[in-house]
């Protein structure tokens, strides 16, 4: 009896330390009115992580979200949490919505559902496991709250016998607000985890302890609100400014480099596949070995032998790596495997390789995009980043410069007294040779014909195609050519003897990026909103005046160059437009003080006049 | 006589076909040197040698059905396109094997996928649809090098036919890559009335055979081009050659097994009559009451489909209080929740099957709907139809359902109907434009859009998707578009959303701006002129100089604009459209001006209606088109006095 009683206080003990008073929570809880913006909030949100060898249980998630607004049950009504069916289980332990002043369960047999994930699909026989367990919430509209309790188990441990990498980012803020919100996260103690808690500059109350039990590490993060983030368009990333929890056991990038370096180089293999040139290589690479795509890190850094991936001719990305690796070396190369980093991390002193954006190849002079989508000439990499190269004792970081061509398009136009036009229209893919490739290799003429017409008629609505000529789609050395010969009638359209030349380039590119007046954040572009165009225009008149020429005008920023120039040469105009736009970060301050003038000057920008003799 | 022989030469024997089991059919059956070439399809990926596929029916509708398979890849896209080989099956209704997959290679190799590489899952989560009966077996293809052959074949076991006794099929005999030979046949009993109709263009061959009490039809076909997809053009469904297949002797017959399966879960239960009774309570005005309902089951009732309920799970729906209880659930349980909340308020309220995607064939009585509405009988005996399951539209049928095929529930059954059309003028956008230009040319400016019917949904959607501030942004940037320096007063400006769906969306945005008139040497251009032309389609449609297929056009609206420019006196218009007028079948365009002391009025109105024109006549409409285009002149231009 007395052990009985002794457990059952014991118990409450412990169950109190953890429990929550729900109902005081959703009855203090915030009216919709209050919060603008939100369609819903965080009431609680209580995750512990459990990083430790020796814990059974890894994850356990308990959070209350009440529904402020319409579209907030659609985000919200249906949770998702991901697992590996072959090593993780997953138990719930709470499941119920509150709703017209009563508590309803969600149905445990109707209601929740274990799926794939779309991993599972794309990856084929190498990620059949990936599921994802759902649980749709009942009875939703304004001021219903779900409340979902969960834990992540482990079925089996995976013995490691070298040291586990441990590494992560917490985000501790996002674009939902939330309220009691607690993060636990326990390591090991162990002498080389590393933790930080970056950008600590306190924009809304909250604590940050760490706890040293003998045996583990416990970091815990409370705050009791924690506003949303309202997203902005081309905002700063969150890495700058929001409250994160950064952790790795990685000491160095050499570290990581033996590392890796010793799982790729596990054993040692002799491909024995020789090509004519490197176009033969690269062209094998691309179009004969296939991406089945996998998370980044999921093969673990074991490659498949290389004749399983020459059989199935289809490799994630560690695989193809480690082809390319050795027919790089059958074919005469010094290959090393390398990371591509295309966004410098901000915190330079943890090792995170989930930032990497890539693993591939670098033979000494560049550094190898073989992705089967990337039907580039050349296969590099040719965007400004930088690469770390994997080495047996040490990495070695280089940098790798911009070998980024413009995209050039030529125009030539002639007008005739009546307004009527003969054009020719010439577009040069440097940069976005994939794209073009893709879009039009293996068609036949009609669909060829199609396909010009529908492109030419967006830069000349109702003209009518003279001819066409597509070059280069097939041929890796050279940039794809798109030329078109058009006729438009009344190109120019004459109103009491004047005419406006309504050119599509006369706009600058660069306002879009400047149309917020209110800005809260910076402003950031990734590589991917890089862009080189360069288009040079002639125009000529018959039996027609210029009335009119604009002036030239250029805006030049850390992230943007642009200008068009105008020269007339006779009975001709030569329009030179330039735009340039590079990745990286505008701070606020810099972004309020270039707005201004960026949109005065786009708005300077004027059409050429013409007016009939 | 050596037992030892004998046995080693049973255990070999019996190797062999186990291994000739677990591998599929050792030999090849396609020599490749035969087989067409990249060169005889141009612009083709792929071609299908054969897809051959043969059904054996039950008089209860179950069936066996088998597809045998083979592609010829020729690029890096065929490849692609067949990378791997799938199947789905729902469990409640059979299963769906991959009995064997091969791959021939250019040097003559024969490669056996083995079976062992075969994953068969449950379905990912598709949108809000998570249903874990549904699983798919897929097995990416190794060995994959330009000019292969992929052989394949999958047998389905579909033992359990949604109409029992019955047996439907769609077979389309078009693709979008060329088929060297198709063939599909049915095995059927003699005691089946089984008919067949084919559609589109000649070229499907029909044999029939008699096989003891068995009747076999054969539809065929060799040597099909691919289909060169056009813009706007019709569904495929509607324009390639196709075949359809039915033992169901009338669409009565599919109204009343509709019927059978809806009718019990249609019942008002007490909570179901509860919410009507909430819902409508002091309301006596017989369309306020509906409305009423249609807004809580629309708005209120999410859409997420987490399980198939019934023996005929995916055709049958949760019973009306389960919906309402939970408060989701897909068409056919909105549908039901909604007739059976209607007929509380003594409404004789209905199902109906429909197919928004295209309008189906209706010469043949066959269920090719994918998509529950309720509908109400007036008393003229016509039907009005409601979907709730568009959220941000108000009762009135949305643009995309109309004009297609509905087939109504009833316990005597009924034949099929139509959605009707909708007045164009149920979606109109009013497009004001008024500003106010000072003598040093700076502005302010007023640009409003009033926005009705479907264009007012569209509205309503991105509310309940984006937040205010996303929309304030989306607001700046519209006019950024025609004024980079504008401001934009954000307490003037605002999208209104008004609880009362009759009444129409606004969007307002005041801005002040030193460039509404862009300055080129002597002459001062509009800026916002252009803003105008939102909502007119005409020159989209005719971009290619002639067509194969029909240019569809769905939608119908009424777009009216008013340029309101109000000038100071030491400017005056230099050029400005004047009236004119266009008339077609699928559009009506015109504009007027008026020009007083200091102000400039022009209006234009635009009606398109949803029309189909045919390839005969498409050439014609162009130029009627292209004449008119090239002789208007959108361009408003000012110079100082």
């Amino acid at each position: 009896m007395k052990r009985f009683i002794l457990f059952s206080l014991l118990f409450l003990l412990i169950f109190s330390s953890y429990a929550v008073d729900v109902d005081a929570l959703i009855k203090n809880s915030p009216a919709k009115d209050s919060i603008k913006e939100a369609k819903a909030i965080y009431l609680l949100n209580r995750t512990t992580v459990d990083h430790r060898e020796n814990a059974k249980e890894k994850v356990h998630s308990h959070f209350l979200i009440k529904i402020l607004r319409t579209g907030g049950e659609d985000r919200f009504g249906d949770q998702h949490i991901y697992f590996d069916k072959g090593l993780e289980k997953v138990n719930i332990l709470k499941a119920r919505t509150y709703a017209d002043g009563k508590w309803i369960e969600v149905d445990r047999k109707k209601a929740i559902k274990v799926l794939s994930r779309f991993t599972a699909f794309s990856a084929g026989d190498y990620y059949p496991n990936a599921r994802q367990l759902v649980v749709a919430f009942p009875a939703l509209g304004e001021n219903a709250v779900i409340e979902l309790e969960y834990t992540k188990e482990l079925l089996k441990r995976k013995k490691c016998k070298e040291k586990k990498l441990i590494y992560g980012e917490a985000y501790l803020q996002g674009s939902t607000p939330m309220e009691n919100v607690e993060r636990t996260y326990i390591f090991d103690k162990e002498n080389d985890l590393k933790t930080a808690f970056k950008n600590d500059d306190k924009q809304f109350e909250y604590t940050f302890t760490e706890k040293d039990n003998g045996t583990s590490l416990i970091y815990t993060f409370r705050s009791g609100s924690i506003p949303m983030i309202i997203n902005e368009p081309y905002m700063e990333s969150y890495e700058r400014f929001v409250p994160i929890f950064i952790f790795s056991n990685i000491g160095s990038y050499d570290e990581y480099s033996q590392y890796v370096y010793k799982k790729m180089f596990a054993r040692t293999e002799k491909c024995g596949k020789t090509f004519k040139n490197d176009n033969g290589l690269i062209k094998f690479m691309t179009e004969d070995v296939r991406d089945v795509w996998f998370s980044f890190s999921a093969s673990g850094f074991s490659p498949y032998k290389l004749k399983k991936i020459l059989k199935n001719r289809y490799a994630g990305q560690v695989d193809k790596a480690y082809l390319l690796y050795y027919l790089l070396k059958d074919n005469g190369k010094s290959p090393q495997f390398c990371f591509v980093q295309n966004r410098e991390p901000l915190f330079k002193d943890f090792i995170i390789p989930s930032k990497f954006s890539a693993f591939t190849c670098y033979d000494g002079e560049k550094a190898y995009n073989v992705e089967s989508d990337s039907i580039d000439y050349d296969s590099t990499i040719h965007d400004k980043c930088k690469i770390f190269v994997i080495g047996e004792k040490a990495g070695k970081w280089i940098e790798i410069g911009d070998k980024i061509k413009p995209k050039e398009t030529d125009c030539t136009i002639s007008i005739d007294k009546n307004g009527d036009a003969e054009i020719e229209y010439k577009i040069i893919y440097n940069g976005e040779a994939s794209t073009v490739r893709n879009k039009y290799r293996d068609k036949d003429e009609d669909e060829y014909e199609k396909m010009i017409t529908e492109f030419a008629k967006e830069v000349f609505p109702n003209s009518k195609i003279i001819s066409y000529d597509i070059e280069n789609i097939d041929d890796r050395e050279k940039a794809p050519v798109i030329s078109i010969r058009l006729k438009k009638e009344r190109y120019v359209k004459f109103s009491d003897n004047i005419g406006f030349l309504n050119l599509r380039e006369n706009r600058f590119a660069v306002s879009k990026y400047f149309s917020k007046d209110d800005r809260k954040y910076g402003l950031e572009l990734a590589p991917w909103n890089k862009m080189m165009n360069l288009v040079h225009y002639n125009i000529s008149i018959d039996g027609l005046t210029f009335d009119y020429i604009p002036s030239d005008i250029a805006v030049k920023t850390d992230l943007f160059d642009e200008s068009i120039k105008f020269t007339k040469e006779g009975n001709s105009i030569k329009i030179e437009k330039m735009l340039n736009i590079n990745s990286g970060y505008m701070c606020i301050e810099t972004y309020e003080k270039e707005k201004d003038n960026v949109n005065r000057k786009a708005s300077e920008l004027s059409q050429i006049v013409i007016k009939k003799q | 006589m050596n037992m030892r022989k004998i046995f080693d030469g049973i255990m070999l024997t019996g190797l062999l076909l186990a291994l000739f089991a677990f591998y599929g059919c050792a030999g090849a059956k396609i020599d490749i040197k035969t087989t067409p070439v990249k060169k005889d399809y141009k612009g083709a990926s792929s071609v299908t040698l054969f897809d051959i596929s043969h059904t054996k029916l039950n008089t209860d509708g179950s069936y066996e059905h088998t597809c045998h398979k083979a592609v010829k890849v020729f690029n890096v896209k065929g490849r692609k396109m067949y990378s791997a080989v799938s199947t789905q099956f729902c469990k409640d209704y059979g299963t769906s094997e991959i009995k064997y997959i091969r791959v021939y290679k250019p040097n003559g190799e024969v490669v056996n996928v083995s079976k062992k590489k075969i994953q068969t899952m449950p379905m990912p989560a598709l949108g809000k649809f998570f249903l874990d009966k549904i699983m798919i077996s897929k097995v990416e293809i190794p060995d994959l090098e330009n000019n292969c052959i992929i052989e394949y074949e999958i047998v389905d076991h579909f033992t359990n036919p949604p109409m029992e006794n019955n047996y439907w099929d769609f077979l389309l005999f078009e693709d979008f890559q060329p088929i060297v030979k198709k063939i599909v046949s049915l095995e059927y009993p003699e005691s089946m009335n089984i008919k067949y109709e084919l559609l589109g263009e000649e070229g499907i061959k029909v044999d029939k055979a008699v096989k003891g009490k068995k009747k076999i039809l054969k539809f065929s076909m060799e040597n099909i081009e691919k289909i060169k997809a056009e813009p706007m053009m019709p569904a495929l469904n509607k324009v390639g050659r196709r075949v359809l297949i039915t033992s169901t002797e009338s669409w009565k017959d599919i109204s009343k097994w509709a019927y059978e399966l809806y009718e019990p879960k249609m019942e008002a239960t007490g909570p179901v009559k509860e919410k009507v009774e909430e819902l409508t309570k002091g309301i006596t005005d017989r369309e306020e009451k509906i409305e009423k309902i249609f807004r809580f089951v629309c708005d209120e009732i999410r859409y997420v489909e987490v399980g198939m309920v019934g023996k005929k799970g995916g055709f049958e729906p949760y019973a009306a209080e389960y919906t309402l209880k939970n408060k989701y659930g897909v068409c056919r349980d909105k549908a039901v929740l909604m007739a059976a909340m209607l007929k509380c308020i003594g409404e004789d309220a209905y199902v109906v099957l429909t197919n928004p995607m295209y309008k189906i064939d209706t010469i043949l009585p066959i269920s090719l709907f994918n998509h529950a509405i309720t509908a109400i009988k007036e008393k003229d005996g016509k039907y009005r139809f409601i979907d709730s399951t568009t959220f941000g539209a108000n009762v009135d049928l949305p643009e995309m359902e109309r004009d297609k095929i509905a087939l109504v529930m009833t316990k005597d059954g009924e034949s099929w109907t139509n959605t009707g059309k909708k007045d164009p003028y149920k979606n109109l956008m009013l497009v004001n434009i008024q500003s106010n230009i000072k003598r040093d040319l700076s502005s302010k400016n007023i640009f409003s859009i009033e926005m009705n019917g479907d264009m007012a949904m569209s509205m309503r959607n991105a509310k309940k998707y984006l937040k205010d501030m996303d929309i304030s942004d989306m607001l700046e940037q519209i006019v950024k578009q025609f004024a980079e320096d504008a401001k934009v007063d954000k307490k003037e400006s605002k999208i209104e959303i008004p609880d009362d769906f009759n009444k129409p969306v606004i969007m307002r945005i005041v801005f002040t701006t030193a460039n509404v008139l862009q300055k080129s040497g002597k002459y001062y251009k509009f800026n916002l002129g252009d803003a105008s032309s939102m909502g007119s389609g005409g020159p989209g449609y005719f971009n290619l100089e002639k067509r194969k297929y029909p240019l569809k056009i769905d939608m119908g609206m009424v777009a009216k604009a008013t340029i309101e420019i109000n000038y100071p006196s030491n400017i005056k218009p230099k050029s400005y459209p004047k009236k004119y007028n266009f008339k077609s079948d699928y559009m009506d365009l015109s504009s007027n001006y008026s020009l007083k002391k200091g102000r400039l009025t022009l209006t234009s109105d635009s009606i398109m209606f949803p029309a189909t024109i045919m390839p005969k006549d498409y050439v014609t409409e162009k130029k009627k088109y292209n004449e008119f285009e090239k002789n208007t002149n959108s361009d408003i231009i000012f110079i100082k006095r």
